[in-house]
């Protein structure tokens, strides 16, 4: 997978694409955006379906007002800031009653060869929803999207010290919960 | 910011969240249904700026139709050196020399016929 610096370069040529070409070119942006969007939005929302539809609703704007990306300082941080708008407006308007740490609604992909990790990657996503929304999008941010604290800050408008914050208290669970899991299964 | 968070201390949970990072997977409809609604949503746009243009030339012709109108109702009827050239009468095949004073005449022909008119209304 591409860097962070690297990945942001890339949805900044297709932003330009986009705003040359117009719809013609979203298929780029959404092959190169779809799964870190939706996982971002997966953690949002709570819900696969919810997520997929601020996805959607993200790209269908942009594809109409391609000037709002193209202009943007960093498309990437601008395109995660409207799915989060999109996610929480959503996860707002649907309020589902789902149990902490589910994620029956997930679709996953495990690949052959990581068959016997798919535990793992379960255990991490039920662990990831058993958060706050406020530290899950944190950790995402920062693990996944290889963004900095005051990068993070950006999007979410808080301040970078709030962001580490929030990564330190979400990390510290998360440890407990994985780690333990993990070292139970292995003795 | 850094010193609540020490680098290595969460290391092994970060490797570990990173390597579910493609766990999750957007639905195979998600991109036809995207691609299909932002066309959809162009298509309306465009058709909507359209109906915008026209509906705006329309206004803008309707205003000068209306404004051409107003300024005809507006205008005072022909001015009397209007009529006063309509009324002026010149003998055709008059001579030359001869116009200026038939100028002359027909002007005061005029003026008289305009007193009268003038007395009539009184």
């Amino acid at each position: 997978m591409a860097g962070p610096d690297e990945f942001a370069r890339r949805v900044r040529e297709s932003a330009d694409r986009l705003s040359a070409q117009g719809v013609a070119a979203l298929g780029g942006l959404f092959d190169l955006t779809s799964v870190r969007l939706v996982r971002f939005a997966a953690a949002l929302t709570r819900h696969q379906q919810d997520a997929e539809d601020a996805v959607q609703t993200a790209l269908v704007k942009l594809a109409t007002q391609p000037h709002l990306l193209a202009a943007a300082a960093c498309p990437w941080a601008y395109l995660l800031q409207m799915v989060r708008n999109e996610a929480l407006l959503t996860a707002r308007r649907k309020q589902r009653c789902t149990t902490p740490g589910d994620i029956g609604d997930l679709l996953t992909l495990c690949p052959v060869d990581e068959a016997e990790r798919e535990e793992s990657y379960r255990a991490i996503w039920s662990a990831l929803r058993k958060l706050p929304p406020q530290q899950t999008e944190v950790v995402i941010l920062k693990i996944w999207e290889g963004l900095t604290f005051a990068q993070i800050g950006q999007i979410l408008e808080t301040s970078a010290n709030t962001v580490a914050s929030r990564y330190q208290y979400a990390m510290e669970k998360l440890s407990k919960q994985l780690l333990s899991e993990r070292r139970g299964v292995q003795s | 910011m850094t010193t609540l968070y020490h680098d290595d201390s969460f290391r092994e949970v970060e490797e570990l969240i990173r390597a579910a990072g493609r766990y999750v997977q957007p639905s195979l409809d998600l991109r036809p249904q995207t691609l299909e609604a932002a066309r959809a949503q162009c298509r309306e746009r465009l058709l909507l700026r359209g109906l915008q243009h026209a509906a705006a030339v329309v206004v803008l012709l309707g205003m000068f139709t209306l404004h051409a109108q107003r300024d005809e109702a507006a205008r005072p009827p022909q001015t009397d050196s209007g009529q006063a050239v309509s009324l002026v009468r010149f003998s055709p095949g008059a001579d030359e020399r001869e116009a200026p004073w038939q100028m002359v005449d027909s002007l005061t022909d005029l003026r008289r016929r305009q007193a009268q008119l003038l007395r009539f209304d009184l």
